[in-house]
């Protein structure tokens, strides 16, 4: 995928999270599709792409909505990292692939993410930060399986889960 | 690339990122000039987009909410009873106050800490992340907004002003786990102080400074003035009163007065750090 469409669609991912995604919190809480997203291109597209996606991802939230400039880059280049690391052992045609990625990067995103502000002094309660983080693991795999299932089919031109394909 | 470059570069733009976050820890009075030109191209997008949302989520919200009305008309009518004997209490107020503003006239008195203007803005973006309660507004320096100006709405205390841009801002809102507001109660008498602080689920927790405040739930609390926030702003109705055993101080928890699901439009009282 060429890098000016990564560019362009990180940052309407993160235009509409930030300003159309709030007023459909559940319970205060929304899913991040920023994490979403970066799962789909890991698994579907090339390295430099999914670290771009995460780069300006980062770099946007941390300008207009982040606390601590590099706070999001980092949690965001992470996660990629993580990705890239495990898709080669995942098998990108399964429906448990998504899920289970989603599981446990939203788990890392999360532990990190403490981690980072224990040290700022700015943490939330570990007890909070669990009954939000199970919250967004559930939106997470919701909108992780649909998502990744759509472009799955763009990029390989069978069904998530077709075997036979 | 050679590996061991590789992690010689990992590494140092760890350390440049760490940085970062150390030098930007506790918000910029400005932000540098790339940011608020990068602020100001998408502020317009943001906020027609938000104007979707909110649109939306106003059609929405009857359907989803339709089995809670019942209750909430029981509370409303509850609440309008109390506010109808309220009316007459301060009827009477009034009537002192129109006394005492007579005498300040007379004597000449020069009222300090008057508010000159607000500023009117909207609110263009809020974080997703479920971290920070923070959301951007579109005004900026070029406004007047400065770092720490109060930020509020039609209900109540919204928040204060972190960063600046040129034309945009970011704002912490008073639910956030790291935002501290002193608040009073709001009587004529047996006044009481405290400290509020963000939580999750919207809410804010706190307690008063006194053992055994005379305080009830449903009573109204206003900021202060002990900190940034100016005094006699509308910050929540206590809805809940608690006693830890291990501490000898009252717990309460504040609904706040602003629907931050719903928020909009804005008024930013500039931070006057002569006046503090």
């Amino acid at each position: 995928m060429l890098y000016r469409y990564t560019t362009l669609i990180s940052i309407l991912v993160f235009i509409l999270s930030s300003s159309i995604l709030p007023f459909f919190a559940i319970r205060d809480i929304t899913p991040s599709f920023i994490i979403v997203f970066l799962m789909v291109w890991a698994l579907l597209y090339d390295k430099e792409n999914t670290y771009l996606f995460a780069i300006v991802s980062g770099v946007m939230h941390d300008l207009f909505l982040g606390r601590i400039l590099g706070f999001y880059l980092i949690l965001y280049v992470a996660v990629v990292y993580y990705f890239l690391k495990i898709s080669p052992l995942m098998f990108k045609g399964s429906f448990l692939t998504p899920i289970f990625l989603m599981i446990t990067s939203t788990l890392g995103y999360y532990f990190l993410g403490y981690l980072i502000l224990f040290f700022f002094q700015l943490n939330i309660p570990f007890k909070e930060m669990v009954n939000m983080m199970a919250l967004e693991i559930l939106f997470n795999v919701f909108f992780g399986f649909f998502i990744y299932k759509i472009f799955f089919k763009k990029v390989f031109g069978y069904k998530i889960g077709d075997y036979n394909a | 690339m050679n590996e061991k470059l590789k992690k010689a570069l990992i590494t140092f733009v760890t350390i440049l990122i760490v940085l970062l976050m150390i030098f930007s820890f506790g918000g910029r009075d400005r932000v540098t000039a790339l940011e608020s030109t990068l602020g100001s191209v998408f502020s317009p997008i943001q906020r027609t987009l938000t104007k979707i949302g909110l649109t939306i989520n106003d059609k929405v919200e009857p359907f989803v909410n339709v089995l809670r009305y019942k209750d909430m008309n029981a509370k409303l009518l509850q609440e309008n009873a109390a506010l109808k004997a309220e009316v007459v209490n301060l009827t009477m107020t009034r009537k002192d106050l129109n006394e005492l503003n007579d005498l300040k006239e007379s004597l000449k008195y020069v009222q300090e800490n008057q508010v000159k203007e607000y500023i009117s803005t909207q609110v263009v973006a809020k974080d997703f992340s479920n971290w920070f309660n923070m959301f951007t507004i579109d005004a900026g320096y070029n406004q007047g907004i400065t770092k720490n100006s109060t930020v509020i709405n039609g209900s109540g205390l919204v928040g204060l002003v972190y960063e600046v841009g040129s034309n945009w801002s970011k704002v912490i809102a008073i639910i956030d786990h790291q935002s501290f507001v002193g608040i009073e109660m709001l009587r004529p008498d047996d006044n009481y102080y405290g400290v509020l602080s963000g939580s999750t689920q919207y809410g804010l927790n706190g307690h008063f400074y006194t053992q055994n405040p005379n305080v009830q739930e449903g009573e109204y609390v206003v900021t202060s003035g002990l900190g940034i926030y100016p005094r006699g702003i509308l910050v929540g109705q206590i809805s809940e009163i608690s006693k830890d055993e291990n501490e000898f101080l009252r717990r309460i928890k504040v609904e706040p007065a602003v629907d931050f699901n719903k928020i909009n439009k804005v008024l930013v009282i500039p931070y006057d750090e002569k006046a503090q």
